[in-house]
């Protein structure tokens, strides 16, 4: 059985978050994604559309000093749904926080980008403090 | 061909639907840590199955036994699974009709390890729920 294209797309945009490579990260979601963050905190919200999508990714990166990765542990995807559990790592002040965090994808079947994304970590204080 | 999760998650959705404490808990894990997400006053965590379990009762007197769960999708592998279900639901004159999103870490006997449950239209949730974290 061939791979979902969803799948290959969510390993390809950790590495690329991971690595800094903005264009190519940006490139695995839809042009009208709708990305939803919870939380109270900096990058709390919802952003549409990969021009504020990439203020996003931005600002996580700055809050963070730049340390801030992801490794993609798993991803299910079927036609239209999709979910990817990833392990977040990023420091500030000096203190280094991990969080495990579930995503979940609606996706184009076109081409597997996932156009409405909305995820939730397994400590969303520590989230908070992290990107306050 | 369908991952036997699958029916194991099946099984648990209409041990939860039925209010069958007894049936459910044998999908538990006893350790289970149990993320809700949004801001009502629900959300947060729940760890051990005790907990989990109080959590479902609360949910079903809320409701009076309305809420209902429409699986649209079931995914899993050995580790992990994902529900994408249709949940509607009465709570005094609030009404509740949301795809949720949830997610499973699961032990080799597919029981529940972790879960996190955050739905599609989360400020609907929010309101039916009332209250903030």
């Amino acid at each position: 059985m061939s791979e979902h294209p969803t799948i290959r797309l969510m390993y390809e945009a950790a590495e690329a978050f991971t690595s800094g490579d903005l264009p190519r990260l940006l490139e695995a979601w839809h042009p009208d994604i709708e990305w939803i963050v919870p939380g109270h905190n900096a990058v709390s919200g919802t952003y549409r559309g990969r021009e504020e999508l990439s203020r996003f990714f931005m600002t996580v990166q700055e809050k963070t000093g730049g340390t801030a990765q992801v490794r993609m542990d798993k991803v299910l995807a079927d036609g239209e749904y999709s979910c990817h559990f990833l392990t977040f790592t990023g420091e500030r002040d000096g203190a280094t926080t991990t969080l495990t965090v579930a995503g979940f994808g609606k996706q184009d079947p076109s081409d597997g980008r996932p156009y409405r994304v909305w995820f939730l970590p397994n400590d969303l204080p520590a989230m908070d403090r992290l990107v306050a | 061909m369908e991952h036997p999760h699958i029916e194991t998650i099946r099984l648990a959705l209409k041990a939860y639907e039925t209010g069958d404490r007894e049936e459910m808990e044998r999908f538990l894990a006893p350790d289970i840590v149990w993320h809700v997400g949004g801001d009502h006053r629900l959300s947060g965590d729940y760890r051990g199955r005790d907990a989990v379990l109080d959590y479902y009762e609360t949910i079903r007197s809320e409701t009076g036994g309305t809420l209902q769960l429409e699986p649209v999708s079931i995914m899993a592998d050995d580790e992990h699974a994902a529900i994408f279900m249709r949940v509607t639901g009465k709570r005094g004159s609030k009404k509740l009709d949301t795809v949720l999103a949830e997610a499973l870490r699961l032990d080799r006997d597919g029981r529940w390890l972790e879960y996190w449950a955050l739905a599609e239209d989360q400020p609907a949730v929010d309101a039916f729920w009332g209250g903030a974290r």
